[in-house]
């Protein structure tokens, strides 16, 4: 990710990763929506698990089904064709998205390790947006393992969302004053829409650091100001943040990954646990 | 026999005194409203009223006018209101069966406080379900509840995965289920590695694939009963909150109509209702879907949602003082038992418990429903529905588009409600009379009859209180009051109308009318009050107006079209009188009768009956005559002759027996060969004895040949026989009285045929001598001497045939 002279961030491509599942076509929608808002291109990616092609070969495999709890023979030739058809529904989602924003975009079939490929494939775009979950089969509780591994391990910004992303809704962005944490209110500022609502919350120690940083997030705002409110909240441990993070209801959390307020084991595990889509904002872009 | 003198002019009127009356106009009376004359008919009215019993409804019989309608209410005002004022009902929605909403009775006034209650509850219920179920507590059990589930699930997933992990195999997700392989270092084993293993190693894998495959299907069964009981568990959750947070306002509203059971009742059905399906109160309108192309359902159907809670009033007598009064001016089967009406929705019908209409029979419940009965017959299925009604003593609501199966939509079959009401049918008395010979039912069900009199007794009482109900007529319509000489015009009048100069017309609306036409009058001669001059104007206009068909008849007979002679003397031929009646107007007109005789056996040909136009009644009274004659001169003799009877240049048929004197007259002239004049008309019927008897509209018969002769010149000598027994029915036009007090028209009272033949021929009719004939010169005696003759020569006649029959 990029900052232009004029302050405003600069997506240019997005990547986004598409299983079909509920939550990845969650993330193509706020893909679609942010790269539309940002005249950015698209960049859809369907991953191929080598794991599943080769447990496939395997001479013994049986798939347990979801709905009957039944066994059925589970070889390469249907896993070849049950991932040949998810593909081709992976970029039918990608151009309806696409196309209802009139965005350019365009389509890749990886194969191999998820977490890594999709990495890789991020590397030379400005955002990578995932789905907190994706086919992890212990699910539901935090981040899928790929999802993880981008929040952890990517090098470009993290879009994390489930259902329920919308850039109308309120956005929550967390500001120490540090250079990370301007970087995220810029980001909310060239995300948001003229009547968003936007909460920053200042990650100040006491009264007098929070003036000062309160400060320093209106200069950048500038007339912004009008559609924003400002939280002290002097509680950097995860449950309280939480907490407060969600009596705002969210639509977006910007944070930074290299906000000082926040350790960098607190901000994953915020990351993980809070329930709304996440924005994590990476300063080495 | 002595002849009848003329009847003077103060005997063919029975004139009213104004300076009888103790006022000089009607603006002196109180102009409350009486009406007189119909004692039977407001005691049997009081009587149905206060009959309690089942079946006693009223039948208000009599002819249209006679003021059953004004009688009734002027009785009800003055006693229902007294009475208690019935109770309130309302229907409301049935939660065992929708189809069958329920009906619940208060006291009076109390309906629409519960409705209001209903509404103000519902928005009550609006704020606060969604307040409850939006609240960070309520989210945070919810939240708790589902993620238990989650962490159940994923729990004994991650368990087994460890489990797996131990043995180096991996659950890995395909795209419909779930699959088990062996791992290294992280990576799905390939198939060339897992062939290189021992045979015991891949025996092995296999096995403990095949063990965590069982582990994870037994998870995999328990998942939809773990999701049960998580749903169980949030359902109960949801009944707590919701019932917490209703329950205070239900409370509040139970404890406002704790004394009253069905409510209470009702208002613990709403709760548990409202509790079990709190989630309406969540949903937000534009949460629906909307179909495209449609109109928006919108803020209606979004209304309708909450119908169920909501109190459709169906009686509020808050405003009723007594017992009501309704009279149902178009008793149809809707009308009397309301209806259930549908709204279209998306092309098909809908109704609930809300478009419940009541009819009549709900709104006169506790009190009185007066209804037209001839109007009830006409409306298909209303008699009846109505007779249902009293009969099961409710009133149960049914859609006729349902009940004839004209509609399919599902509708609704609402709780009768209990019938308490007098029905009062008003109607002519042939309806009253049909309904109660081929009724069955009609007689059970309407036990009282109360008759109305068309005329009631003439008296200073009954002037008094046809003046008081002149005056309330006044009042009412807001017309000129009267003076004592118009009253008694109208008095006057209502006395011709009954045609009984000593009796009074109970005809209301011919009253009301000329009340009315004389202020019309009034008002051309600038008159304040009006005055009898006014009235007689009215009178007389009321009579040119209907003039046209009688003036139309004279004009043929002055112009000699139509025969009537009122001048010469002829055998055979006399002048009778016939009444004809064209919508409210009746009027006389002479008609010509004339009669030949020949040899004969005896028996008078009725001419009109042999050609089919004479009624019953004519034929009846020449049968009569037939009777007399014989009676009169065929004791001695055989009756020798034939005659033949003819109404001359009637082409309408005849019917009734008024002309049989008449015709007795011109047979009696034929017979003697004595000329009757022709200046004299004749009505009334005969017995067989020869006395007169009475006859109807006599005043017209006379008038009308009155005007004829009016208008050919009064001779001095023209006049008209009368049965005696009609003098008391003698209310003559003011020119026919002038007419009479200056002796240039005459009007005999004639009580038998010998006094009219006598003033007809001018010669007396003789009485039988001792030796059984009658004088030489007497009519019966020339017409005894005519009967021998014919009788001698029908013998000598006979004889000669009986002669020529032995010759040959």
């Amino acid at each position: 990710m990029m900052t232009t002279s004029s302050g405003n961030i600069a997506i240019k491509r997005i990547t986004v990763a598409i299983d079909c599942s509920p939550h990845s076509r969650a993330s193509l929608a706020a893909a679609a929506e942010i790269a539309g808002r940002l005249h950015a291109e698209l960049l859809g990616i369907f991953i191929e698990d080598i794991n599943l092609i080769r447990m496939a070969e395997l001479p013994f495999t049986q798939e347990i089904q979801v709905h009957t709890a039944r066994c059925e023979p589970f070889d390469l030739e249907k896993a070849e064709r049950m991932l040949k058809q998810q593909s081709r529904e992976a970029s039918r989602l990608l151009r309806e998205s696409a196309e209802r924003f009139a965005i350019p975009h365009s389509f890749r079939t990886l194969r191999g390790t998820v977490p890594s490929l999709l990495l890789s494939a991020a590397l030379d775009t400005d955002l990578l947006a995932i789905g907190r979950w994706g086919k992890t089969p212990s699910c539901k509780r935090g981040l899928g393992s790929a999802a993880q591994k981008a929040v952890r391990e990517s090098k470009t910004s993290v879009l994390v969302t489930h259902a329920g992303f919308s850039l109308q809704s309120p956005v929550v962005v967390l500001f120490d004053g540090s250079a990370g944490a301007k970087k995220a209110l810029e980001t909310a500022l060239g995300l948001v829409r003229e009547k968003t609502f936007l909460h920053v919350f200042l990650l100040g120690k006491n009264a007098s650091e929070q003036t000062i940083i309160r400060k320093e997030a209106e200069q950048l705002l500038g007339r912004k100001t009008e559609n924003a409110e400002f939280h002290a909240v002097p509680w950097t441990k995860d449950p309280m943040l939480r907490q407060c993070i969600r009596m705002t209801s969210p639509g977006l959390l910007i944070v930074s990954e290299n906000t000082e307020a926040l350790k960098r084991e607190t901000l994953y595990r915020l990351v993980d646990t809070v329930d709304c889509p996440v924005l994590l904002v990476r300063s080495t872009a | 026999m002595p002849i009848p003198t003329p009847l003077s002019h103060e005997d063919i009127y029975n004139r009213c005194d104004p300076a009888s009356f103790p006022f000089t106009s009607t603006a002196e009376l109180d102009g409350s409203l009486t009406v007189s004359g119909q004692e039977r008919a407001q005691e049997a009215i009081r009587f149905g009223i206060g009959m309690k019993h089942k079946g006693f409804n009223i039948f208000a019989l009599g002819p249209a006018g006679t003021g059953k309608q004004t009688t009734l209410e002027d009785y009800l005002t003055k006693t229902a209101p007294d009475e208690p004022v019935p109770g309130d009902w309302c229907y409301v929605y049935n939660f065992d069966d929708m189809r069958r909403p329920l009906a619940i009775s208060m006291p009076a006034g109390k309906a629409c406080g519960l409705r209001d209650a209903m509404e103000q509850l519902l928005e009550g219920l609006l704020t606060v379900i969604p307040g409850a179920f939006s609240s960070e507590e309520y989210q945070e059990q919810e939240k708790n509840m589902k993620e238990e589930f989650a962490e159940r699930q994923a729990s004994e997933i991650e368990k087994l995965e460890k489990k797996a992990a131990e043995k180096n195999i991996a659950l890995i997700r395909t795209p419909s289920g779930f699959a088990f392989a062996p791992v290294k270092k992280g990576e799905v084993v390939n198939a060339e590695e897992f062939m290189r293993l021992k045979p015991e190693e891949k025996e092995t894998i296999e096995k403990e694939i095949g063990q965590l495959k069982e582990s994870m299907q037994s998870i995999m069964v328990q998942i939809p009963k773990w999701q049960r009981e998580t749903r169980e568990k949030l359902k109960e959750l949801n009944h707590q909150v919701a019932a917490f947070a209703v329950h205070p306002l239900f409370s509040e509203l139970k404890n406002t109509y704790g004394s009253h059971e069905a409510i209470t009742g009702y208002l613990d059905n709403v709760e548990k209702d409202v509790v079990e399906h709190f989630g309406h109160f969540l949903e937000k309108e534009q949460d629906k879907p909307q179909i495209p192309f449609l109109p928006q359902q919108g803020k209606d159907a979004g209304e309708r949602r909450f119908n169920r809670y909501r109190v459709n009033v169906v009686i509020d007598n808050s405003k009723t003082g007594g017992a009501p009064v309704i009279y149902e001016d178009k008793p149809s089967i809707q009308n009397l038992l309301g209806d259930i009406e549908h709204l279209a929705q998306m092309g098909t019908l809908v109704t609930d418990f809300t478009l419940i209409k009541t009819g009549a029979l709900h709104r006169a419940n506790g009190g009185y429903l007066i209804l037209n009965a001839r109007r009830l017959m006409l409306e298909p299925l209303a008699y009846e529905a109505l007779k249902k009604a009293i009969r099961t003593r409710q009133i149960r609501i049914e859609s006729l588009a349902q009940l004839y199966g004209m509609a399919s939509t599902v509708s609704l079959d609402p709780e009768p409600i209990p019938l308490d009401t007098k029905i009062v049918l008003l109607g002519e008395r042939r309806l009253y009379y049909l309904l109660s010979a081929h009724d069955p039912d009609f007689n059970e069900l309407f036990k009282v009859a109360a008759d109305f009199d068309d005329e009631m007794e003439r008296n200073h009482d009954a002037h008094l209180s046809y003046a008081g109900f002149i005056s309330s007529i006044i009042r009412q319509e807001k017309l000129k009051h009267m003076d004592n000489h118009a009253v008694a015009r109208i008095i006057e009048y209502g006395s011709r109308l009954s045609g009984d100069s000593d009796k009074l017309s109970t005809h209301i609306r011919s009253i009301t009318d000329l009340v009315s036409e004389s202020d019309y009058y009034a008002r051309e001669n600038g008159h304040d009050p009006i005055t009898g001059q006014d009235v007689g104007q009215a009178i007389e206009a009321r009579r040119h107006r209907a003039g046209r068909v009688p003036e139309k008849i004279e004009e043929a007979i002055l112009q000699n079209t139509i025969l009537i002679d009122t001048e010469s003397e002829k055998v055979g031929q006399i002048n009778g009188l016939s009444v004809y009646t064209l919508g409210s107007q009746s009027f006389g007109k002479p008609s010509r009768i004339t009669t030949r005789i020949r040899m004969g056996k005896g028996e008078v040909v009725d001419i009109e009956r042999e050609v089919d136009m004479g009624g019953p009644l004519h034929s009846k009274g020449v049968m009569i005559l037939s009777g007399f004659l014989g009676g009169r001169f065929g004791g001695d003799q055989p009756l020798s002759l034939s005659a033949t009877l003819v109404f001359e240049q009637s082409y309408g048929g005849v019917d009734g027996d008024s002309a049989s004197s008449a015709e007795l007259y011109a047979l009696l002239s034929a017979i003697s060969g004595k000329p009757v004049k022709q200046c004299f008309a004749v009505t009334g019927s005969v017995n067989q004895h020869g006395d007169i008897q009475a006859i109807g509209g006599v005043n017209e018969k006379i008038e009308g040949f009155f005007d004829l002769c009016l208008k050919r010149g009064l001779t001095g000598k023209q006049g008209v026989l009368i049965p005696a027994a009609n003098t008391r029915n003698l209310m003559l036009r003011d020119d026919v009285r002038e007419a009479v007090r200056e002796n240039r028209f005459f009007i005999y009272p004639i009580s038998h045929v010998d006094e009219g033949i006598e003033i007809l021929t001018g010669i007396p009719a003789g009485q039988k001598l001792q030796d059984g004939s009658y004088p030489e010169h007497s009519i019966n005696g020339l017409a005894v001497r005519t009967l021998r003759s014919m009788a001698k020569k029908q013998k000598k006649q006979k004889e000669n045939q009986d002669n020529n029959n032995e010759n040959t």
